[in-house]
């Protein structure tokens, strides 16, 4: 033979995990091939050994021991570090309290105690209007008036 | 003689159309009739809708007109009942509101020239804007001339304006926006040429208990450098805004002690108003119609009176307010940072 089959497809073969060219491939070469059909008998027997070996489990007091010793560690750090979030927080809370800042800040520089209400511009601009060359659109002219209706509710 | 005849009836047919046509009045001259006022009293009822942007008002008010600048308006309620009446004797003009048992006065309007002569504010809108004329619906059981005035700019509104056919008064008016939504539909519902009007109806006689307050915003018309040497710091802004607009004229009013300096532009129709003052000016309350932020230092929003654009440069604060597109307030706020 030229070419024998590799460890790996042999593995999945013994696995039933070769689609059906694969397998047929794999099935007329081992009839054939001394050397790949004693590769596939010695995995067989492998398994069977590893299938008959009883499982142990670790002994109970072993596995108490490691739990308490694991308990111990975490409790002797300082509470910073057991509190710690993982390190991708660190980028994201920092987003989160930019966000804050300028939001706050945003809010401080348009709205204090003594700024101006925006219904005192706004009335000044529809008075304006009513100088114009023509009529204003709205022919009751309520724009002025509506403004001064809430900049009544602003000013002492 | 036939022959004769018939030549006289062929053109006849042929210059009756061009009589009609030559009829029609040119509609720039129209619009500066309406502009002058009608000089004999009329009264009417007059409905608008008014769409902001956020929501839609309805307004109702029966006008009462004597002479240009002498009028009186009484806005009535759902019910048919007067809660605010506006009036003006031509010196001064005061808004009664009923409920409130307060009246607001100040200036009349047009009381004093504008800064921008008028022949020169007519210009402007010529260039500004195309207007065309056709013979229009009948409003209020009257003839109509329909006016359309279209912006040669994007993003301004287009006015639709029936015309009464004989007295120079604008029966219906309409504002569209550039997306093709109606901002402000108005009409008078009727109207009267001919109805005596007693003159006690312009000049104010408040019950007892209303308090009088002056409102302070009546324009008065200053240059820039005017302004300049009133607040003793130079304005830095140009005389020229883009798509057509030109500084007109500006002034200085107070807020609880606080100046605040208004300049305002025109393209012979839209008004654009640009405010500075070094307090903040508050715009988190319901007038205005949040839309949101613009850069770092800039919040944009709607209102009655169209966009506000408010951004704060080093200590000052700015706000421009103009019935355009939001496209062309920020390209009119970037000429100006």
């Amino acid at each position: 033979m030229k070419e024998h089959i590799d460890s790996e497809t042999l593995s999945a073969y013994l696995d039933g995990c070769l689609e059906t060219a694969q397998l047929d491939r794999v099935l007329n070469h081992i009839k054939v091939c001394v050397i790949c059909a004693g590769e596939v008998n010695a995995y067989v027997k492998v398994r069977s050994v590893l299938k008959r070996t009883a499982i142990k489990n670790m002994p109970l007091d072993l596995a108490a021991d490691l739990r308490l010793a694991a308990a111990k560690k975490f409790t002797e750090q300082p509470w910073w570090i057991q509190w710690r979030l993982p390190q991708y927080w660190v980028p994201a809370t920092g987003m989160a309290i930019s966000l804050l800042v300028w939001g706050w800040w945003m809010q401080k520089s348009f709205v204090s105690e003594d700024s101006i209400p925006l219904e005192t511009v706004l009335a000044a601009h529809h008075r304006y209007l009513d100088e114009g060359n023509l009529p204003v659109t709205d022919l009751t002219a309520d724009g002025f008036s509506a403004r001064l209706a809430s900049y009544e509710e602003t000013v002492e | 003689m036939n022959g004769r005849r018939f030549i006289a009836i062929f053109l006849s047919v042929l210059i009756l159309p061009i009589a009609v046509k030559a009829a029609d009045p040119n509609p720039i001259d129209l619009l500066k009739n309406i502009s002058q006022g009608l000089s004999e009293p009329y009264r009417g009822r007059v409905i608008s809708m008014i769409n902001d942007g956020q929501r839609s008002n309805r307004s109702e008010a029966e006008v009462f007109f004597d002479s240009p600048n002498v009028y009186r308006r009484e806005y009535m309620s759902a019910e048919g009942s007067p809660i605010k009446v506006v009036i003006c004797d031509g010196q001064t003009e005061w808004i009664h509101f009923i409920e409130k048992k307060l009246a607001w006065k100040g200036g009349a309007v047009k009381r004093q020239s504008k800064l921008l002569p008028i022949d020169k504010e007519w210009e402007l809108f010529m260039r500004n804007y195309r207007v065309l004329l056709k013979k229009g619906e009948v409003v209020a059981g009257r003839d109509t001339w329909h006016v359309d005035i279209m912006p040669n700019a994007p993003g301004k509104p287009k006015r639709l304006l029936l015309v009464d056919s004989v007295e120079p008064v604008i029966l219906r008016s309409e504002e569209i926006n550039p997306d093709g939504s109606i901002a402000v539909e108005s009409q008078f519902e009727n109207i009267d040429f001919n109805s005596v009007i007693d003159d006690s109806l312009f000049h104010p006689n408040f019950p007892q208990g209303v308090t009088v307050k002056d409102h302070g915003v009546a324009p008065d018309f200053l240059t820039l450098s005017e302004i300049e040497k009133s607040i003793g710091k130079k304005l830095g802004v140009p005389k020229e805004l883009p798509d057509g607009f030109e500084f007109e004229s500006g002034n200085l009013f107070h807020f609880k002690g606080k100046p605040i300096t208004h300049l305002r532009y025109t393209d012979g129709l839209n008004i654009i108003s640009l405010f500075q003052s070094e307090t903040p000016i508050n715009t988190k309350n319901r007038v205005f119609g949040w839309h949101g932020y613009e850069g770092l230092n800039g919040k944009i929003g709607f209102s009655r009176a169209g966009h506000v654009y408010h951004w704060r440069f080093g200590n000052r604060h700015y706000t421009l307010v103009g019935n355009i597109s939001l496209a062309a307030m920020r390209k009119l706020a970037r000429s100006l940072k």
